[in-house]
């Protein structure tokens, strides 16, 4: 007995010996006989690189890339989750295409709702009834009713002479790119390729009526930024943000949003080499990691940035250090515009920026004196300062000002364009950066080309190209051409002299890019016959729509007031959830008569939608990826989407295929019978018309191609990725012609060596001043626009950070480069980027010495040297099949000289790649370039209303600012319902708003120099009479002050101050002031994570945070639910009271932040009728329209508990019913 | 060689990468769970959930945010392994405490035993479940799932000398190297920015003094079956004795 | 030679049927118990099981051994309730109210240690303990063990679970003095045989040991 007993031990030890532990044998996942397949994560915007483990078409694991230098094999929790999106995981993703079966809602009963379950209750009637049909009869279905719907609306490709935007007295032929009744909305969650091919068929239906998710989320820092520094993009990457010192993250929480880059930051932080200073009104994640942190009020960030610039000139006096004035005079910032600006930045000084922000005085002045004093010009280009935002900062009807004054600090600081110091727009989705650079816009074409607004421009253009397509410096153009184009010309008769500008160099850059439209898409814009452009009996013919289209934001008024926008298609977006003002979206879907929507799961838009077609998640589709920091990645295909889904880009193609083959797609050139191009030089000494080619006119849209799957070898992907290179400019370069190789997929982390193209900088062979850790740019990760850059603005690191010297050597004759680099070697400055060079076919510099401001967009031409040799664009494109499959041209050019020409082909002359070559950039260009701390948006004279509106810069408008703001604030006086009526009175006076007028005109400020303006619903009546809200200018504004007669409820949907929200507001209730944001564990609209069962794990249910005084108050505690109402209407959510939120004392006043996280929706697994964007007001900002949904007034109080809904559905895959609960 | 995980909190930004990574590596099921005052969600370890981030709001005049992770510690001297009678609850050479579902029988001993609180049954299956520190992973030569995700480095992993010896070189307070009870842990917990305050029950509150949560049972075993062969031992002696008795009488 | 009653049927019954059921409970518990010491129990148990079901054998033989401890628990229950409901009418007559325990114990040491002859009542002291153990201890043993098999809460099992080691270990112990007091000591053959079969005693043996206990029956026969 008592040996056995011995023994039981003995034999678990020996069992446990031998135990082995496979791997998988405990989690059960056995990854050892799985395929590994590469692709970018399809959340946010950093790009992370992940290998999913696949299992035929099932998906077992992922797990973040080692490689990639960008998440270095680490994920956040979105990324882990993604492997719940595939079709083989998850139940609730679309499968077949359906056609609506059931009545839609009436769209006027939503306008008169205001409260969120009283509206859900009316929209579950009509909740779709869905029948499933195939792709043919779906498309069948569309193509019926987009007829009727352009029948109905009249769209004209022909229009008489009217002397303004046709002068032709044989007509012109051109689509009204604002009047076609198909709105198109593609998200920014699709690819590169997707997005191009939206925006081309638009373009090709001859629309400007198509936005996408950027304009609501980071438009104003486009706008803000490119009109300031050249490009509205982020200037480090994410990797180099490691390199900064200070790092003041304002209107931003990227540990929430973008997890995965506070990698270098928490790294750097840790290393004591960065110091992170927050300010937020909200201490969220980001926060919780700042050496530094203060609350502040939203909307007062112009504020509390002109407080450090205050700081830095008048206490730090930096414009008196050595190193500022060497820094704006080599990079080309403006000496006169910095003493001008300096005397508006000398009213913000402290006292005045905590009565508006509420950061206390003492914590100002430290963030200000940490900031200045860790910025280049203090610390002679040695440690830089960085500001990284998001939508705290655009979301604003400031949004526009708030990121140039974040630009204007940069400039000013001399922290723009080195490793380690530069401006951070983190944006939002993973490809919104791709999306907003392929422009689904409904201003600008792809690449952010101008749309063309009368037949005089197409006349300049067509002038243009017969004079061999040359760049500003060879450009002669015509008086008529100077008048057109707003030029500054001096002119003896018909022979000009082009001051080169940057008016003139954009204007070439656009005019180059309109040509690459034409020859890449099979259209032709110009006059008819080709050879007399002023004629004004020639017809002018644009294939380019014209006139800039209905957005994202002011759709809801081309449905509901306008009467202008019919129907919808939308890819991939939700702007049930996420447009402001979420009823008024509600309403104009439910107006119109086509809504057909592609999406993964039926979304809440899907509710308004006739038409649902199944799309593919980002993984199950292949394409580019262009990440925030600007960096092109390649994602493959890791499974087959689920049924009958497709990829959008499929969608997309085939749709257009059939409403090409309906007739519904009919270019203006074709209505003119114009079906060929003439490619005609005239000669510009003999004046000898010289035809090159002639090029036929059919718009191009095959991109079948094999590839080893069938939906690919119908619409192949990568035959549009070339295309998008040779077809936009800002992308030129990312396809490599000589090796049929797209950059986008290079896997290159190693650092290159010193004697290659920016080889020292990413050697790691130097070390950055601030960290004392190896420089490394990752060059030969991916693909970098503009021309393989990864520091925007790059011109003078190695000089001055490292006091290094680079050169680079043209042996003569053997580059494809200007006379001016030809045979020279060259000093190289800062980062040079790259292009393939079309003679050898490997990297040479592209910007030398290194580049400055708006480099890449002024540009000089290899192959058009006026007068010696010109070569129509990729040397002549016949036809755009044999150039995107085989990367043939014609590849011909013409030899000029006094008496003659010769045509040659470009092989003789050594160029054996021409695709890839058309521009070069040397010193002289980047002298032009330069950085506007002044920039008015409003300019010249116009007549507004009947009165003569004369806009002034802040030079003239401040004699008359001070003046404007008292006769204002004392027709207020202290009456909070004055307020309304004053700013109508002001409009009617002047015609204007933010005028006031003098000697019988009316001055208006022209917004050269950003101010504080207070939000449109602000809560101190006081700040609100001294900076007065300046959206009431934007006509969209004016619905609210001036209510159509189709929608006078819009006159009371802005509180324009708090007594006029207290009039509507219950009598228990509190005042708030109120934010939105976006959660960590949830996607924007949360129509992707409330789907993926591990994220809506983490967050099920909607809620606000609420302030702890606040809430005791009111008496609430967590969990309880409360009603929260803003003019707009009212939701109910449950309360999460905390000291994360603010109370603040602004001017004198107790003000209480509250916030709203607004990634719920009544449609889905986990549904709430509470759209936060229900609350949110549709105002948007005066440039970009962008909506103020990061501050506007509401209130609070305790609600019953029934007034909450929350519903869960049961179908989810993996969900344990029982369990702790 | 023993290896070690550390949890560094200056470093954690509350992504809970970690916690869906650890569910989608051991294909654990979703839970249903509802609104979270505080962000941790679901609010304590369940059978599905091998780790959770729990928050917790410090306020006193400025507001401080902190998330601890929670996950098994993997004793030293692991209390549910001496309580698991099955012997499905098993330490390996690498420091791993882990359940064998085919040899676990649910009957709670470990739960009971765990001063961390962190074995949870689950009644579906009627097993035990908890972290395994990813062996089959590190045997592997994988990071465990959690590390394997941390964007921010919060998660370490090593052998347990080796992270000990360069955290404490880096100036870092580790919690876990030594502990009453249970010998010390191959979880560790290490700070810069929170010193003094791993244990301190305002901040993460890590018990300072694990509880023997056995109690009595060991000793009631050793007193029963001693006992018991005394009381044999002691019939077997009075047997003797009785009968040299009755023969003395006789 | 007349002979006396001292047992019932059902005691006889009860007390047979409870040798099966707790050595099966002592059996099957003894895995538990300490399983350095009686892990043996459970090889000894899922051995055959594993021969046709498979699987882990000492897991299996746990899982037999649980299963069986508490179907033999709930046997035990069924027998506890029989003579709860035979003997609780004739409570009167239970000769198990201890007085006097001072004199009873020096009585007992009289008999076990100095072998004489001491006037016992139907039960000694050390009966009567026994008696009470028995009665209290499987109640506390069954209430405690439904708590660790219903778990209501983990801390009620935690106390549970150390009173119904408790328990055993006490069982233990007291099972071993019982069962050598009962067949250790010829001279207590006697009792053995009313104990399993017949349940009367000779009036000479009652006379001998239990010399109280004899006057009283005589006194009541007359």
């Amino acid at each position: 007995m008592l040996g056995a007993s011995a023994l039981a031990p003995a034999i678990a030890k020996a069992e446990a010996f031998e135990e082995k532990v496979d791997l998988g044998s405990i989690g059960t996942l056995e990854l050892s006989k799985t395929v590994e397949r590469r692709s970018i994560c399809m959340w946010c915007s950093v790009g992370c690189g992940l290998i999913f483990y696949t299992k035929g078409n099932d998906v077992l694991d992922v797990e973040g890339d080692p490689d990639n230098p960008l998440n270095r094999g680490k994920l956040c929790v979105k990324g882990k989750a993604s492997i719940a999106m595939f079709g083989s995981k998850n139940p609730l993703r679309l499968k077949n295409p359906m056609i609506r079966t059931n009545p839609k809602p009436d769209y006027k009963k939503f306008i008169e709702m205001k409260d969120a379950d009283e509206m859900y209750n009316y929209l579950k009637q009509f909740k779709p009834v869905w029948k499933e049909v195939t792709w043919e009869e779906a498309f069948a279905y569309i193509s019926k009713k987009w007829k009727e719907l352009l029948k109905e609306s009249n769209v004209k490709a022909y229009h008489e002479y009217d002397g303004k935007v046709c002068d032709s007295k044989a007509g012109c032929y051109f689509y009204e790119g604002n009047k076609y009744p198909i709105m198109i909305m593609a998200g920014a969650k699709l690819l590169n390729e997707e997005a191009y091919v939206i925006r081309k068929m638009s373009m090709l239906f001859g629309s400007n009526n198509i936005d996408h998710d950027a304009r609501r989320c980071h438009s104003s820092t486009v706008a803000g930024l490119a009109a300031t520094l050249g490009f509205g993009a982020q200037t480090q990457s994410f990797p180099d943000v490691g390199y900064i010192a200070v790092y003041l993250i304002l209107g931003g929480n990227p540990a929430d949003a973008h997890p995965v880059s506070m990698k270098p930051v928490i790294e750097s932080k840790e290393r004591g080499t960065l110091k992170l200073v927050v300010v937020d009104p909200k201490f969220g994640r980001t926060a919780a990691k700042a050496n530094l942190f203060a609350f502040h009020r939203p909307g007062t960030d112009v504020a509390l940035l002109y407080y450090i610039l205050h700081y830095a000139f008048y206490e730090k006096k930096i414009d008196q250090l050595e190193a500022f004035k060497e820094y704006i005079k080599r990079t080309n910032v403006d000496m006169e515009e910095i003493n001008e600006f300096k005397e508006l930045v000398k009213r913000y000084d402290a006292n005045e920026v905590s009565k508006i922000t509420g950061v206390p005085v003492d914590k100002l002045k430290k963030i200000a004196e940490l900031y200045v004093n860790n910025s280049g010009v203090a610390t002679n280009f040695k440690r830089f300062s960085s500001i990284e935002w998001a939508m705290g900062l655009t979301q604003h009807t400031t949004g526009v000002q708030n990121i140039r004054a974040a630009a204007i600090v940069q400039l000013a600081l001399g922290n723009m364009g080195f490793p380690g110091g530069g401006l951070n727009p983190y944006r939002g989705h993973n490809n919104v950066q791709g999306t907003t650079d392929m422009c689904i816009l409904a201003h600008v074409f792809p690449g952010y080309i101008k749309i063309p607004s009368n037949s005089k421009q197409i006349r300049a253009y067509q002038e243009w190209k017969l004079q061999g397509f040359p760049d500003a410096f060879n450009w002669k153009p015509s008086q008529s051409a100077c008048k057109a184009l707003g030029l500054k010309c001096s002119c003896n008769g018909n022979e000009c002299s082009l001051e080169v500008n940057s008016k003139a160099l954009l204007w070439s850059w656009w005019f180059m890019n309109w040509r690459r439209f034409e020859l890449t898409m099979g259209t032709f814009v110009g006059t008819e016959p080709e050879d007399r452009p002023w004629d004004e009996n020639s017809k002018v013919i644009s294939d380019l729509p014209f006139f800039v289209g209905y957005n994202e934001i002011t759709y809801v008024k081309g449905t509901l007031v306008d009467d202008v926008l019919k129907g919808i298609l939308l890819f991939a977006e939700n702007p049930a959830v996420s447009d402001p003002n979420a009823k008024l979206t509600w309403a104009s879907l439910s107006k119109m008569k086509l809504v057909v929507l592609a999406d993964v799961f039926e979304t809440e838009t899907a509710w308004f939608a006739d038409v649902l077609l199944p799309g593919a998640i980002q993984y199950e589709k292949e394409g580019s990826i262009t990440n925030s920091n600007r960096w092109l990645q390649w994602s493959d295909r890791v499974a087959l989407p689920p049924g009958d889904a497709k990829p959008d880009l499929w969608i997309m193609v085939k749709l257009y295929e059939r409403l090409r083959q309906d007739g519904i797609v009919r270019l203006p050139s074709e209505e003119a019978g114009k079906n060929k191009e003439e490619v005609t030089v005239i000669h510009p000494y003999t004046k000898e018309k010289i035809v090159m080619y002639e090029r036929p006119i059919e718009p191009y849209m095959d991109y079948s191609y094999p590839s080893q799957w069938e939906d690919f070898s119908e619409v192949n992907p990568r035959i549009v990725y070339r295309e998008i290179d040779a077809a936009v400019d800002l992308y030129n370069g990312m396809y490599d012609w000589a090796h049929m190789y797209p950059l986008a997929k290079r896997r290159v982390a190693q650092p290159r060596s010193v004697k290659e193209v920016d080889g020292l900088l990413d050697s790691g062979a130097l070390k950055h001043p601030n960290t004392n850790t190896p420089l490394r740019l990752y060059k030969d990760w991916g693909w970098s626009w503009p021309k393989n850059v990864r520091i925007l603005y790059n011109l003078w690191t190695l000089e001055k950070t490292f006091g290094m010297e680079d050169y680079w050597e043209f042996p003569k004759g053997k580059y494809a480069v200007g006379e001016s680099l030809d045979g020279r070697r060259v000093r190289i400055t800062g980062e040079t980027g790259e292009i393939v060079d079309s003679k050898t076919g490997t990297l040479r510099p592209a910007f030398v010495p290194g580049h400055n401001f708006y480099l890449g967009k002024f540009y000089k031409r290899a192959w058009t040297v006026y007068g010696k040799q010109m070569t129509d664009l990729f040397g002549g494109v016949a036809n755009p099949s044999e150039l995107m499959k085989e990367g043939k041209s014609l590849g011909i050019t013409v030899l000029i000289n006094k008496n003659g020409y010769k045509v040659v082909k470009l092989s003789e002359l050594g160029v054996r790649y021409p695709v890839q070559e058309s521009v070069y950039y040397d010193p002289e260009v980047v002298e032009k370039g330069k950085a506007l701390f002044k920039k008015p948006y409003f300019v010249g004279t116009k007549v507004v209303e009947g009165k003569k509106v004369k806009y002034v810069d802040w030079k003239e408008w401040k004699e008359y600012h001070d003046s404007f703001i008292s006769e204002f604030s004392s027709c207020v006086g202290n009456d909070p319902n004055n307020y309304r009526p004053c700013v109508k009175k002001f409009i009617e006076k002047y015609g204007e708003w933010f005028a006031i007028g003098r000697k019988g005109v009316t001055l208006a400020y022209s917004l050269d120099y950003p101010m504080h303006f207070e939000p449109a619903e602000s809560p101190s009546l006081e700040l609100a009479k001294k900076y007065p809200q300046i959206a009431w200018r934007k006509p969209f504004n004016k619905m609210f002050i001036f209510p159509p007669k189709v929608l006078p409820q819009l006159g009371a949907e802005i509180a324009l101050t708090l007594g006029e929200l207290e009039r509507q507001m219950p009598k228990d209730a509190k005042p708030i002031v109120l934010t939105t944001n976006r959660l960590e564990e949830h996607w924007h609209t949360g129509a992707l994570s409330r789907n993926n069962p591990y994220l809506a794990e983490l967050v099920p249910e909607p809620f606000a945070h609420i302030p702890e005084p606040l809430a005791k108050e009111l008496g609430i505690k967590s969990g309880d639910v409360v009603e929260i109402g803003s003019a707009r209407a009212k939701i109910y959510v449950r309360a999460m009271v905390t000291h994360r939120m603010p109370k603040l004392d602004i001017a004198g006043e107790t003000v209480y932040n509250v916030n709203i996280p607004w990634p719920f929706g009544y449609a889905g697994s986990h549904r709430t009728p509470s759209v936060a964007n229900l609350l949110t007001p549709e105002v948007g900002d005066i440039i970009t329209s962008i909506q103020e949904s990061k501050v506007f007034l509401g209130w609070i109080r305790k609600a019953p508990k029934d007034k909450y809904v929350f519903e869960r559905e049961a179908e989810l895959p993996n969900i344990r019913e029982e369990g702790w609960l | 060689m023993e290896y070690a995980s550390v949890f560094i909190p200056d470093r954690c930004i509350g992504c809970r990468a970690c916690q869906t990574a650890c569910k989608i590596w051991n294909q654990r099921p979703v839970e249903k769970t509802s609104f979270s005052p505080d962000f941790t969600n679901p609010p304590s370890l369940t059978p599905d959930s091998f780790t959770i981030i729990k928050f917790k709001e410090v306020f006193d005049g400025e507001v401080k945010w902190i998330m601890l992770k929670e996950q098994c510690m993997h004793c030293n001297d692991p209390p549910c392994v001496s309580a698991c009678p099955t012997g499905a609850m098993t330490k390996t050479e690498e420091g791993a405490v882990y359940v064998r579902p085919e040899k676990c029988i649910g009957c709670q001993y470990c739960v009971e035993a765990c001063p961390f609180d962190v074995p949870k049954y689950d009644e579906g299956s009627g097993k035990v479940y908890k972290c395994t520190m990813c062996i089959d992973r590190i045997r592997d030569g994988k990071l465990p799932a959690c590390v394997e995700a941390c964007p921010t480095q919060a998660l370490v992993f090593g052998k347990k000398d080796e992270v000990i010896q360069k955290l404490k070189s880096e100036g870092f307070e580790i919690y876990g190297e030594r502990l009453p009870n249970v010998g010390g842990t191959h979880w560790l917990y290490a700070t810069k920015e929170f010193k003094g305050k791993l244990t301190d029950p305002k901040y993460f509150g890590l018990p300072e003094s694990p509880a023997a949560k056995e109690g009595a049972l060991p000793a009631i075993r050793e007193f029963g079956v001693g006992v018991a062969g005394l009381a044999i031992l002691a019939s077997l002696l009075h047997a003797a004795y009785w009968r040299a008795k009755k023969e003395e009488s006789k | 030679m007349s002979r006396v009653r001292v047992f019932s049927e059902v005691q006889i019954w009860a007390h047979k049927h409870l040798i099966h059921v707790v050595g099966l409970l002592l059996f099957t518990g003894l895995p538990f118990f300490s399983k350095d010491l009686f892990g043996w129990v459970a090889y000894v148990l899922g051995y055959p099981v594993a021969l046709f079901i498979g699987g882990n054998v000492n897991s299996l033989g746990l899982e037999v051994a649980r299963w069986l401890h508490r179907l033999a628990a709930i046997v035990l229950i069924a027998i506890s309730a029989v003579v709860f409901f035979a003997e609780v009418p004739r409570a009167k007559k239970w000769r198990i109210w201890p007085k006097n325990v001072g004199r009873e114990v020096r009585k007992l040491l009289d008999y076990y240690v100095h072998k004489k002859r001491v006037p016992f009542d139907k039960y000694n002291i050390g009966q009567i303990a026994w008696t009470w153990f028995v009665i209290i201890g499987i109640a506390v043993m069954i209430v405690t063990g439904l708590i660790m098999w219903f778990k209501p809460s983990m801390e009620l099992v935690t106390v549970a679970h150390e009173l119904h080691a408790l328990g055993a270990a006490l069982f233990m112990i007291g099972l071993v003095i019982h069962i050598y007091a009962a067949i250790g000591i010829p001279e207590h053959r006697p009792m053995v045989t009313a104990m399993f079969r017949t349940g009367d005693l000779p009036e000479e043996y009652l006379k001998e040991h239990h010399p109280l206990y004899y006057e009283v029956v005589r006194s009541e026969r007359k």
